[in-house]
């Protein structure tokens, strides 16, 4: 499948002035900490995909995000993006790209949603009969042709996020960006979104990129991810193949277990009738040692280590990809 | 052609938008009004009581110190159309640039008219149009078409040279990160310099209000030429546009200089 990212050896360094307190040492101390937020990586995303982003605070997401957008300019390397270099042909390549970043948004505060999207019609030079099928599209998939008349300070934020995904998708963008976007989100909003992304990558081929902290976002979004730690990419791969690593198995029991010294290494936690134990999945001795203490009529299960797990150990030096 | 058709529609887009933002509170619209009426009321009661023993200041009778003031002020409102070069600096210390900057518009254009405040324009020509049929009869002055037309060019030149010098000081903020030390030369309506006539003021003094704070194109030419004062109205029209001209360039070299360095140190 044809590549739509094509990342070769990017590096990006910040330098930061270390007088940062005073203005005139700021302005004449040439002494300058170098901090390396993205250290000689490559990557390639096919056309077509959904990418999840995945690291610590000061991994270099959001530094190779922005470089991504064009917004951040790298420190060597190249970076090839829907046929453009993204910080030298800005202008057309943000045609291009659909951002939506953080929390910072693309709408007004207190006029109806569809002026705010009218905007967008003008800047991305979109013509009003693709504009209304477009728009007609988008608040169908979303449900949301009923709010489109409501100025945005009195949507809820899950209406509002709607809101932002169409603004940033109204253009038809080959690429999406997406930092966070279900943060703050409940439930039936964040269901809502995962069906709504995937049918735009479904039926308009968009790849999208995410970044995020959300586990769930990974799980009913992206088949691959990509995971950072100080600046360097250490996985990257199918999701469950990121499970793989990690052979641990998480025994649950709710009911009541025979606790002795041959299982209580293995307990990881304890609450009410309710036993977690973890234990290395090739060891059977231990399985069958705990799944023996276990009292009848208590409810086992046994299972894998799932995302969250794994990079808990990943983030916590337990694991090493 | 093409990219100069599209920012114009652009800037019609924001302009729909802020007139829609500003009708939502539509009782703050004649709250403004009435600010402003004040506001030129407390003008002529100063020039009166300063003027009570004599007739001019300067080369300046009543009505012109009086129509000098009406200019400054509603340049002010008029002015409310950049009102993002105000918010700019805020925008590049916060890092919030980074939306303007994914999107197929210029950056600075995005920035500064995305705040505009419509309502305080409509504030200002209205206020200035009601001010100056006021001053026309109580001063029995007549103004022939020519002078308003002048006026009216010079007084857009002039709020267009103050966004401008505004925006020039915000971009301070991509060098220095903190602008508060700048940010009292972006608020130079606190200085209340455009009330006066530029030639009370010695050279140097002069010459800081067609630069640093650059009220004099927008209280001090608009008079001029309204009160048909000038010789020549078309040679301090053309000085006005070069001042523009010059400025404008300035703030490109040193936006696309600001920009590099956003780039550089990811906002």
């Amino acid at each position: 499948m044809e590549n739509i990212i094509e990342i070769e050896s990017l590096t990006k360094r910040y330098e930061i002035n270390t007088e940062y307190d005073n203005l005139w040492k700021r302005l004449f101390n040439k002494e300058k900490k170098s901090i390396c937020a993205v250290d000689d990586i490559d990557l390639a995303i096919a056309k077509g995909s959904m990418v999840a982003l995945l690291g610590k605070n000061g991994a270099g997401k959001t530094s190779l995000i922005k470089m991504l957008t064009g917004i951040v300019t790298p420190t060597s390397g190249s970076i090839v993006a829907a046929g453009f270099n993204p910080y030298k042909d800005r202008y057309k390549y943000s045609y291009h790209i659909g951002v939506v970043l953080g929390q910072k948004s693309l709408l007004w505060h207190n006029i109806p949603a569809k002026d705010s999207l009218n905007l967008y019609r003008s800047i991305y030079d979109i013509n009003i009969n693709d504009y209304e099928k477009r728009l007609g599209f988008f608040a169908g998939v979303f449900d949301v042709k009923d709010l489109l008349d409501t100025p945005v300070r009195k949507l809820s934020l899950g209406e509002r996020m709607k809101f932002e995904l169409i603004a940033a998708l109204l253009h038809e963008p080959d690429l999406l960006f997406l930092d966070e976007p279900t943060i703050g989100l409940d439930i039936l909003a964040k269901q809502q979104m995962y069906s709504f992304l995937n049918t735009v990558n479904r039926e308009k081929g968009t790849t999208i990129i995410i970044t995020t902290h959300n586990v769930d976002d990974v799980e009913n979004l992206c088949d691959r991810v990509v995971l950072m730690d100080a600046g360097k990419i250490i996985y990257d791969g199918d999701r469950d193949g990121l499970c793989r690593y990690n052979q641990t198995k998480k025994i649950v029991v709710a009911g009541e277990v025979r606790l002795d010294n041959a299982i209580k290494r293995y307990l990881e936690k304890k609450e009410g009738n309710q036993y977690v134990f973890k234990c290395d999945g090739n060891d059977s001795d231990a399985i069958a040692c705990i799944v023996d203490r276990v009292v009848p009529g208590s409810d086992i299960t046994v299972m894998g280590m799932d995302i969250e797990d794994v990079l808990l150990n990943v983030y916590g030096g337990k694991i090493k990809l | 052609m093409n990219y100069l058709v599209k920012h114009i529609k652009v800037a019609i887009a924001f302009f729909k938008i802020s007139w829609k933002n500003s009708i939502e509170y539509m009782n703050d619209f004649a709250v403004l009004c009435v600010d402003f009426i004040v506001t030129i009321a407390s003008t002529i009661i100063f020039w009166r009581f300063l003027l009570v023993d004599y007739e001019k200041l300067g080369t300046w009778s009543m009505a012109g110190l009086i129509l000098i003031g009406i200019f400054g002020n509603a340049s002010w409102a008029i002015g409310e159309i950049f009102a993002g070069a105000w918010a700019l600096s805020g925008k590049i210390t916060e890092g919030r640039l980074d939306k303007y900057m994914c999107r197929p518009v210029n950056t600075l254009f995005s920035c500064v008219l995305e705040d505009m405040q419509v309502e305080e324009m409509i504030k200002g020509i209205l206020s200035l149009l009601i001010l100056l049929i006021w001053h026309g009869i109580k001063f029995d002055i007549a103004v022939n078409p020519a002078d308003v037309i002048y006026t009216i060019v010079s007084l857009v030149i002039g709020v267009i040279i103050v966004a401008i010098v505004r925006c020039l000081y915000s971009c301070s903020a991509f060098w220095f990160e903190n602008t508060e030390g700048l940010n009292f030369l972006v608020h130079m309506e606190d200085f209340g310099l455009e009330h006066y006539p530029l030639d009370i003021f010695n050279k140097t003094t002069k010459l800081v209000l067609l630069s640093i704070i650059p009220v004099g194109f927008v209280s001090y030419f608009p008079a001029m030429f309204y009160m048909h004062i000038i010789e020549k109205p078309y040679m301090y029209l053309l000085f006005e546009v070069i001042a523009m001209i010059i400025l404008a360039l300035a703030l490109h070299l040193i936006w696309k200089k600001g920009i590099k360095k956003y780039e550089a140190t990811g906002g």
